[in-house]
């Protein structure tokens, strides 16, 4: 499977399991963005869109203007992101994945991860 | 990268960064500033520190590029060195900004209490400082950038405009204005009139947490030299003009003025009192405005950029795990706000009852220049530790600015507290202890956390 096909099917697993989780849709219920995801060692490119608290799609390429754009090290680090093998949080932390956007938004990214990946 | 909805500009980053460092507090630094050196020369300090101040700038330019994080300071140190060493003094750099916060909450209730006599006491004004800026932060009011930074922009644009009038009005009141090392004063006081001046640059770098919030990492580089070119020109000015309208001894509170009154927590009041002259109500007005912006600014982008440090810290098990609670409404590190309202709080109830806000000056300037230090260092060892690492913005003249930045600010470092006085001694405490605490946070109590 190429890099593209496994993040984009990683991002539509990660969707869907979104949209299962009670809290996460009732956090986000009015929050409507769009996140670019994409990697510094390889061209995958993903748009995730959001609306009242759902994961709405995940599809190819940078779509439109975003609310938030997240640059992960390696297509590796996002696809494991997305598969829930990878709390992105001590990464985010240590300034390896990049964050660009409005603070609030950028918290209510960490909201999310926080409810996802819950501290042990 | 990516297209995105909102970014921020140069000029607003550099109004976001001088906005971040005005606070009333710096109008009495810019006194004590004066203090320390001969005649009408403490404008020159002022422009020294600048231009440190913008080597410094270089050094997180560079730094913030390679991690643009809201974590900042504590990622840098980290990275470069260790975090046994990044945490406790990061920390202890933001809590000696919030316990400072309390300096200026004292400042600004004494400001209200000289203009408005039989008015409320001084603790009204401090709970009432702190509950609008914990208030806004709490829920997440956020004052749009264009707003703030033209409210920045006004009070620069006023303070400019009345040191002006006064030195046009009085003139330069000292014979020497250009020499503050002559007639045998020596270099000392000088140089620890720099080294006091950085306090007035303070905060510049709190800008690079927005590096999150620009498109190009030259954005945050440029807005931090714009910031302290917007301060120098302000402060400069102020410095020569609050010397030429208003004796030393007055702006210092050694003496009080005509009036019966004791003007060295609010110089600024008796400052404008006097070029105003006639107009003195109108003045007084305009100082109270000032006085509650560039309060309210401190205080709004001290809890702001701490909240979220505190929060980011926390949410890495190196602060305890209540500080990283989100309100699930408004989507604040609500806990860490209050904790730092509470912190601020208590040292603006231990400054009214014990005295001593001029302490906090040479405090927050320790802090500050032990940070630039560190910013430089971190450059130097990053360059051979990370050497493949994205730079966006590159330290001009590698590596001789960086070592010198080094070598300069620690000199100043023994500067800032190399003065016997009361206040400096008691800055000094201040300083060592909130950095001793923070070492035994995390000795005893980080793995303790962790564990949990």
């Amino acid at each position: 499977m190429s890099d593209i096909q496994e993040s984009l099917k990683a991002a539509n697993d990660f969707k869907d399991k979104m949209n299962e989780n009670v809290k996460v849709r009732k956090l986000l219920k009015r929050w409507n963005p769009l996140i670019h995801f994409d990697a510094k060692d390889s061209d995958v490119k993903l748009t995730f869109k959001m609306s009242e608290g759902m994961a709405v799609s995940a599809e190819e390429g940078h779509v439109g203007d975003a609310e938030l754009a997240v640059t992960f090290p390696t297509v590796n680090d996002l696809v494991d992101m997305f598969s829930g093998k990878l709390d992105p949080t001590p990464m985010y932390l240590s300034g390896d994945i990049l964050v660009k956007g409005h603070q609030a938004d950028v918290i209510k990214l960490d909201a999310i991860t926080m409810i996802i990946w819950p501290e042990k | 990268m990516a297209d995105l909805k909102r970014i921020l500009t140069t000029s607003s980053v550099a109004a976001a960064g001088a906005g971040f460092a005005f606070a009333t507090m710096s109008i009495i630094a810019d006194v004590q500033v004066a203090d320390l050196v001969l005649g009408n020369t403490g404008w020159i300090a002022v422009v020294v520190a600048a231009i440190f101040c913008i080597l410094a700038s270089w050094c997180f330019g560079e730094l913030s590029g390679m991690f643009p994080t809201s974590a900042g300071v504590r990622v840098y140190i980290q990275q470069a060195f260790n975090e046994k060493m990044a945490i406790p003094l990061s920390a202890a750099y933001i809590f000696t900004v919030v316990a400072a916060s309390g300096a200026e909450a004292y400042v600004f209730g004494s400001v209200f209490v000289a203009l408005i006599p039989g008015g409320p006491s001084i603790w009204f004004y401090v709970i009432l400082g702190f509950a609008i800026a914990g208030a806004l932060n709490y829920f997440g009011i956020e004052i749009a950038s264009g707003v703030q930074n033209l409210m920045a922009m006004i009070m620069f644009f006023f303070l400019v405009t009345v040191s002006l009038v006064a030195l046009f009005k009085f003139g330069v009141r000292f014979e020497n204005w250009y020499n503050p090392i002559g007639n045998g004063a020596g270099a000392e006081g000088f140089i620890t009139a720099i080294a006091l001046s950085v306090f007035l640059f303070a905060g510049f770098e709190w800008v690079t947490a927005l590096s999150e919030e620009t498109r190009e990492q030259s954005v945050i580089s440029r807005g931090m030299i714009g910031s302290i070119l917007i301060l120098c020109v302000v402060y400069a000015l102020l410095n020569a003009a609050l010397v030429s309208a208003v004796p030393k001894d007055v702006l210092m509170g050694r003496v009080v003025w005509t009036d019966g009154l004791n003007y060295g927590a609010r110089p600024h009041v008796v400052f404008i009192k006097i070029v105003f002259g006639s107009y003195e109500l109108l003045g007084l007005i305009c100082v109270g405005i000032l006085s509650f912006l560039a309060s309210m600014t401190s205080f709004n982008a001290g809890i702001l950029t701490t909240s979220r440090f505190l929060y980011a810290m926390s949410r890495d098990k190196t602060m305890p795990r209540y500080l990283s609670k989100i309100h699930m409404e408004y989507f604040t590190p609500y806990a860490a706000i209050i904790t730092l309202c509470a912190v601020a709080l208590v040292s603006a109830i231990l400054l009214t009852l014990l005295g001593g806000f001029d302490s906090f000056t040479y405090a927050v300037a320790g802090a500050e220049i032990m940070m630039y230090v560190l910013a430089a260092l971190s450059v130097i060892k990053l360059r051979s530790k990370m050497k493949t690492r994205e730079r966006p913005f590159r330290i001009p003249l590698y590596p001789l600015t960086a070592i010198f930045t080094a070598i300069f600010f620690s000199l100043l470092f023994v500067m800032v507290f190399a003065d016997q006085k009361v206040e400096v001694q008691a800055g000094f405490v201040i300083f060592i202890s909130i950095i001793a605490v923070m070492v035994l946070h995390t000795i005893f109590v980080i793995p303790w956390l962790r564990r949990k």
